[in-house]
């Protein structure tokens, strides 16, 4: 099986539908590629007006994970070893974040990778992750925003005339009768 | 009244009346009305250094144009859309880093804004910003700009704390697992 030798962040879903008001769940998956780590600081960025983050569960990768969920449109999540010389090497859960929808509309799921780290167990403790491998999630609450069906244009012209077209129908037989 | 000509003239010009008046009723209840057009649900994302997305919706299929600059009072730079949509997405490139932005929309000869003032956006850069969603009460615009929301939460660049264990409960809020993993792991002296 492929393995990605780069260390990224990633969630474990890559499309999300939710009704709005629902809650749903999305994981943090951490893939070290071909490092040993020893720590992870996840910040996850998203529209605040579609969506609102209501708790973060501890995955089984790192013994321990804290959060902070107290800036809306962002959740941070670190995890860590509580031994330096020990690492982890196999890809697995960071955390689950819990969100509730807000309104119906669209967006995405990302990793502010300016600020989030996958900590290597070296003696500098490097930051390995490669950017370009994180993943993002994108998120439809509703019917995405869109209010009505797409309509044809054809139809929506012929309803528009044929509408007063029968009203004048039936006035002139009714005149007809009349005069 | 006993002329048929005159008879038939007369239902000719009733009926023409009549039509007159059922169309114009029916357009002015279900045609499309200038509030169609108004942007709503105006929302930017995918913030980057030198790119955003602009998306926004309008009742009817409208061809807009985001006219955008780094000052309110000048909107010097135009995105047009190719095609007339009610789903409006717009990428707005070649933005420059850690910038302020800000933006109207323009459909056909009217311009839309933020209830008097531009929408903003700041793109990425060395500090961290978050887009503003603004709702849209689109007026006509004027020359104020709105106030960029900041990060509360801590980048993890500004970790002073040189405690291991207080760095542990800084995690977010100015310090990072890399500080911490760091002071474990800085060598020590031995007299």
């Amino acid at each position: 099986m492929f393995r990605a030798e780069a260390a990224s962040l990633n969630f474990d879903k890559s499309t999300a539908t939710v009704a709005n008001g629902a809650t749903f769940q999305i994981s943090v998956t951490v893939d070290p590629g071909s490092d040993a780590l020893n720590s992870t600081d996840a910040y996850v960025t998203f529209d605040s007006t579609l969506l609102k983050a209501t708790e973060v569960s501890a995955g089984s990768m790192f013994p321990t994970v804290s959060n902070d969920i107290s800036t809306s449109g962002k959740v941070y999540i670190a995890g860590m070893v509580d031994d330096p010389a020990s690492s982890i090497s196999t890809t697995g859960t960071l955390a689950t974040i819990t969100f509730q929808a807000l309104k119906d509309g669209s967006g995405t799921l990302s990793f502010d990778c300016n600020t989030s780290k996958i900590i290597k167990n070296d003696i500098n403790a490097s930051n390995v992750i490669t950017c370009s491998e994180n993943g993002t999630s994108a998120v439809t609450i509703g019917s995405g925003g869109i209010s009505e069906l797409p309509q044809s244009g054809v139809f929506d012209n012929v309803v528009n005339i044929a509408i007063p077209g029968m009203i004048l129908l039936i006035f002139g037989g009714i005149f007809r009768l009349l005069l | 009244m006993n002329n048929p000509i005159l008879k038939k003239i007369l239902a000719i010009v009733v009926g023409i009346a009549v039509f007159a008046i059922l169309v114009f009723g029916y357009f002015a209840i279900f045609g499309t009305r200038a509030a169609d057009f108004e942007p709503r649900d105006v929302i930017v994302s995918n913030i980057e250094k030198n790119s955003v997305r602009a998306t926004w919706a309008t009742g009817v299929d409208s061809q807009g144009v985001v006219e955008y600059g780094t000052t309110p009072t000048a909107l010097n730079f135009f995105a047009p859309e190719a095609t007339k949509v009610k789903t409006h997405t717009i990428d707005l490139t070649l933005l420059s880093p850690n910038t302020t932005y800000y933006f109207d929309i323009r459909v056909g000869d009217t311009k839309y804004d933020n209830g008097g003032v531009p929408w903003t956006f700041t793109t990425k850069g060395a500090e961290a910003s978050v887009a503003t969603t603004p709702t849209a009460t689109p007026t006509q615009a004027t020359s104020q700009p709105t106030p960029i929301q900041r990060l509360k939460i801590s980048d993890g660049t500004n970790c002073t704390e040189t405690d291991c264990a207080k760095i542990k409960t800084l995690f977010g809020k100015g310090c990072s697992t890399q500080d911490y993993f760091l002071c474990l792991k800085k060598p020590t002296t031995t007299p």
